[in-house]
């Protein structure tokens, strides 16, 4: 039997209906269908209905109804006339999970989780509980959706160590060969997770001249696995074309071997800014010679020059530090110049994350010897290291008697350090490995008093008579006096949302002096700098807060907002609701607000008068105050 | 009467009237919120003092001593139960230290008005109860305005037929727009959404063609145009045949119908004493009524039976409405109501008891799936071929391995000689990425729930996976 005809028929009876049946007489694509399919209608008694019901189609007054009748006559038939057997050549699967029987979450949480990666990723770094979510095969089906669609997403960052090499076969297997803008990011995962162990597979890949390019290009850089790929990559710079040429490039940075100075010698000598990723990526003393040569010159091109092209000139440089393991005298030529100095241990930090190299390692160590502004990268290594004693010489360093910004500066570097990497407290977990000590000390330098301390001298001292100008002679000069109150509100912030996070984020047994002490911090913060972070850690253990630590700190927080922060800064941390948070009555609060407005009036010449008119309107429009 | 011992984290999650709330419950849990905990001795009741927004804080209590768990708590939300009913019992789980203490005067007063209360209903329920009378004439009247309807609606379907779908003007959608508009007078809430959908996708097609909707909206016309000649002959039949009151069909809903649980009852569609569990939960999207729809399918732990709970959230009320999430316990069921339909009936309950779901349920439900592949095939197949069912069927198939095509790595289910394909579907996106991404053990001797449906494109009867059952527990797949 011709089964064809009958879905020849159901096509012509779809085309009908989109086309309207006014002018069905004269649609013979339809008639000759239903002509060819009479051949078979005697073959069953449904195709025969069918058959009958289409010859009215031309001869019936109420045209429509009856092509309805025929359409989901032929829907039925296709449907019992469907196969459903499905002989394709088929193997099991060979990925076995490292975790055990999913657990039971409920949708609300698991739909969220995934949205987060389908976004990037970013919620996850502060999410509490990754490693519950990353387990469930929905979020690691969502993960892996998310390689296919992106380049390397910050929730791999996250969950690419948690799922660990198990995942290796899935990645594998979840490579399109057929869709020609695949991208390579699965290859770099497989890479970063397997290393040489997967080389075979990086050859097969690099060596398919069908495989996608973006996937081939990827493959050619991840080569960079294992030295004896060295001549093949020679080979692919030289002959290939521009994608692969430069996935080699990139590849013989890493690799660094003695045969690639003559390439990165003659790309110095020439060089161009589109040179700057793969000289930035290189590891060849050539790369470090190149920066070597012109760095005093660019720093002091920095410092005195008006011409933003030349100043600019530094920061290029910057930007090829990284993966320099003999680079020792330029990163402590910036350091001395105080450029960039959070930069410069984020480029350590990342040097000993992406590479196994004990160069690196030993780098930070000389650095630190040296200059101790290296603190963070060195506490960071000493953690990857598993040493017990991290933070051993910290608190000297924290509480010696140096200059108060110092104080700051160390303090909020090592805090935007905790918070960017998300160290969590696992000690079992694929993160870095923390010793028992870890959590106590990082709440320790979180919390120290230095910052609260110093905020209290430099009220008491301008409080005095020509206070202020003693204050601002202790911080090096009255115009750093308000940039020292800007500093303090930022790291006081951020000291506090790190904390936050650790005590959200870590064991449950830690949880309750945890949270203790960053409520004994926000108390202490809440008098001298009220920053909304400090609010929240007291809102969110609201149960041991005393109560009447509330009082005027609404106030206090958006006059210290007004006083020091630039006018758009500013605005950024105004957060009038927070009032409605607090745990006083609606009376306590109006009556706050009122007192508010008053002292809102004393700092009007200290900020922008059109976001504080607008402030103060809202605060006037409080619901509270009608 | 129950204990507080009973709490579970699921119970909780059932009981809170939202994500948030329960979200928020764990918060005030995790950060200390209560002040003082206490529990009677005979645990039917917890109770304590939490630090709240208020000047003074809150005194909330969860009794268990009744039927259902009462809460009582002074904070001035309108949620039911409150973040901290939800709260104290997340305390209660978390196994901190509750002070034993009497119950409190003015609880025990509470409980007596309850009682008092309970007493008199159940009098009332004893003494004889005369059923809601059904006003016959006014079910007739009814009737015969929604025939008027219908008419409406024919005319309406055949128009678009005659004019062609793909060709709708502005000036014809806004008419159809005016011819939907007056279906609403005719107690046809159903119909009308389906013609609101068609014109607006109608509309959207003039402006771009796309194929595929274009086949989507042929078929929708196609189900209204059956829809409609099925309730006209239903309706014709209802009114001369004097039984003018809703009966075991599909067509009352249809035509946009709202069943009582009173009416299903009277009409014998309930089960008494009934176990199901859920074997899979999503949220859906229904584009023709403009909601959202918790939508989870569950299976009869005794007959095997799969059927389905929606619970409708118009994105107009979406915040007035508690949405649903997935639950994982076993559920008995005094009195389980089931919607007229066919393999998935639709259903519903008043009240749950809620118990873990130990090892051995898991081995009754696989022993409650298909017996083979093609007798769910034919059983689907019987399903789809109506016009007015869904696209989708859901059975519980077993099976003995699912692999994965050399080809383009698609699952295959295999069961004994007998192979199917799996496939996503609209309202399962992901659900064969889940599949690809389960460790292996897991894809061998079980049980699969899926949807089964008809691919145009490839004449198939394939299967979307949704859940897959093993003897340690069910996998969710979405």
């Amino acid at each position: 039997m011709n089964i064809s005809l009958f879905y020849e028929l159901r096509r012509q009876l779809y085309s009908a209906a989109a086309a309207g049946t006014a002018a069905i007489f004269e649609n013979f694509r339809l008639k000759n269908a239903v002509d060819e399919f009479g051949k078979i209608s005697g073959e069953s008694k449904v195709f025969g209905k069918l058959y009958a019901r289409c010859g009215q189609l031309f001869s019936a007054e109420n045209v429509p109804e009856v092509l309805a009748d025929c359409i989901a006559l032929a829907d039925a038939i296709a449907k019992v006339q469907a196969v459903s057997s499905d002989n394709s050549e088929s193997c099991p699967t060979d990925h076995a999970s490292a975790s055990g029987f999913p657990e039971n979450i409920p949708y609300s949480e698991v739909h969220g989780f995934a949205e987060y990666i389908g976004n990037g990723g970013q919620q996850i770094i502060y999410h509490s509980k990754p490693r519950k979510f990353a387990l469930d095969p929905r979020v690691l089906s969502a993960f892996v959706q998310s390689l296919k669609r992106s380049t390397m997403p910050d929730s791999a960052e996250i969950l690419l160590p948690l799922y660990g090499k198990s995942i290796v076969p899935l990645l594998k297997k979840a490579v399109d060969m057929t869709d020609p803008k695949a991208n390579g990011t699965i290859v770099d995962c497989v890479k970063r997770l397997a290393g040489a162990e997967e080389n075979d597979w990086f050859i097969s890949l690099a060596e398919n001249e069908d495989c996608p390019p973006n996937v081939r290009a990827a493959a050619v850089k991840a080569l960079a696995c294992d030295v004896s790929n060295t001549e093949r990559l020679l080979t692919i710079y030289r002959t290939g074309k521009t994608k692969l040429k430069n996935a080699a490039l990139f590849a013989l940075g890493e690799l660094n071997p003695p045969e690639a100075e003559e390439i990165w010698q003659k790309l110095a000598a020439d060089y161009k800014d589109s040179y700057e990723k793969f000289f930035a990526a290189s590891k060849s003393p050539v790369c470090t010679d190149f920066i070597r040569r012109d760095i005093d010159s660019a720093i002091y091109d920095f410092r005195n020059s008006d011409n933003s092209e030349r100043s600019r000139r530094l920061f290029k440089y910057i930007h090829i530090l990284p993966n320099k393991g003999d680079a020792e005298d330029i990163f402590l030529k910036l350091a001395a110049a105080d450029i960039s100095v959070t930069e410069l241990n984020d480029i350590l930090v990342r040097n000993i994350r992406n590479n196994s190299e004990p160069c690196f390692h030993q780098l930070i160590e000389r650095l630190y010897a040296q200059n101790e502004r290296f603190l963070p990268a060195k506490i960071y290594l000493d953690m990857a290291e598993n040493s017990e004693t991290p933070f051993d010489g910290l608190e000297d360093a924290l509480h010696k008697e140096s200059d108060l910004f110092t104080n700051i500066r160390y303090s909020e570097t090592l805090g935007c350090y905790l918070a960017f990497y998300g160290i969590y407290y696992c000690n079992s977990g694929p993160w870095l490995p923390i010793s028992a000590r870890t959590m106590e000390k990082i709440a320790d330098i979180l919390t120290d008093d230095g910052l609260t301390n110093a905020l209290s001298e430099m009220d008491r001292l301008c409080k005095l008579p020509f206070g202020r100008l003693a204050a601002a002679k202790k911080v090096g000069g009255m115009g750093v006096l308000k940039q020292f109150y800007v500093n303090a509100f930022y790291m006081s912030n951020r000291r506090c949302k790190t904390l936050m996070k650790l005590y959200r984020s870590c064991s449950p047994e830690d949880s309750a002096w945890l949270r203790e002490k960053a409520l004994r911090y926000a108390l202490g913060l809440s008098e001298c700098c009220p920053c909304p972070a400090a609010a929240e850690i007291m809102l969110d253990n609201n149960g041991n807060c005393p109560p009447e630590a509330y009082n005027g700190l609404f106030t206090r927080y958006i006059i210290y907002l007004l006083s020091y922060m630039g006018s758009e800064k500013m605005y950024f941390y105004v957060r009038p609701d927070l009032i409605d948070k607090f745990p006083l009555s609606d009376e306590q609060k109006a009556d706050e607000l009122r007192q508010l407005i008053k002292k809102m009036a004393a700092v009007r010449l200290k900020c922008n008068p059109v976001h504080y008119d607008e402030l103060m309107a809202r605060i006037k429009n409080h619901d509270l105050l009608k | 009467m129950s204990t507080v011992d009973s709490i579970t984290s699921e119970l909780i999650s059932s009981l809170a009237p939202n994500t948030a709330a329960n979200q928020n419950g764990q918060k005030i849990s995790r950060s200390g919120g209560f002040q003082s905990l206490y529990v009677t001795e005979d645990k039917t009741l917890i109770f304590g003092d939490c630090k709240g927004s208020g000047s003074k804080p809150y005194r909330t209590s969860a009794d268990f001593s009744g039927d259902a768990p009462v809460f009582r708590c002074s904070c001035p939300s309108r949620q039911f139960p409150c973040k901290h009913s939800l709260a104290i019992m997340y305390d209660w789980l978390a196994g901190k230290n509750f002070g034993v203490s009497q119950i409190p005067a003015d609880i025990l007063e509470k409980r007596e008005k309850l009682a008092k209360k309970a007493e008199k209903s159940d009098s009332a329920e004893t003494a004889e109860k005369k059923p809601p009378k059904q006003n016959k004439a006014a079910a007739a009247k009814k009737l015969k305005k929604q025939a008027e309807g219908l008419e409406l609606a024919e005319r309406f379907v055949n128009d678009l037929f005659s004019r062609g779908i793909s060709s709708v003007s502005s000036a014809a959608a806004e008419q159809y727009k005016g011819l939907a508009k007056q279906l609403g007078d005719y107690y046809l809430p159903e119909p009308q959404a389906i013609m609101n959908e068609i014109i607006t996708a109608a509309e959207r097609l003039t402006a771009s063609p796309d194929d595929k909707e274009l086949a989507r909206l042929t078929a929708l016309c196609v189900k209204l145009s059956s829809a409609v000649r099925k309730s006209q002959a239903y309706i014709a039949e209802k009114l001369e045949s004097g039984e003018v009151l809703p009966e075991d069909n599909i067509l009352y809903e249809e035509m946009g119908g709202v069943w009582k649980l009173t009416q299903l009852k009277e009409i014998g569609l309930f089960k008494e004493n009934a176990r199901i569990i859920q074997l899979s939960f999503t949220v859906l999207h229904d584009a023709i009524h403009k909601a959202d729809i918790d939508f989870a399918y569950w299976a009869d732990l005794d007959t095997g039976e799969i059927s389905k709970t929606e619970n409708i959230r118009p994105l107009k009320a979406a915040k007035y409405i508690k949405a649903e999430d997935s639950l994982f316990g076993v559920h008995r069921i005094k009195e389980l109501y089931r919607y007229p339909g066919g393999l998935n009936r639709r259903i519903r309950w008043e009240a749950a008891e809620i118990s873990e779901a130990a090892g051995g349920v898991y081995a009754e439900l696989l022993s409650k799936a298909e017996k083979s592949l093609s007798d769910a095939v034919k059983k689907a197949k019987n399903e789809l071929k109506n016009t007015l069912s869904d696209d989708g069927t859901a059975l519980l198939v077993p099976f003995d391995s699912i692999e994965f095509a050399v080809s383009d790595n698609h699952p295959v289910l295999k069961l004994g000689e007998e192979t199917i394909a799996l496939r996503p579907n609209e309202n399962y996106p992901d659900s064969c990425n889940v599949l690809s991404v389960l460790d292996g053990q897991y894809l061998q001797n079980g049980a699969l729930l899926g949807e089964f449906f008809y691919s145009p494109e490839e004449r198939k009867i394939l299967v979307c996976p949704v859940s897959i059952v093993t003897k340690d527990g069910i996998i969710r797949l979405c």
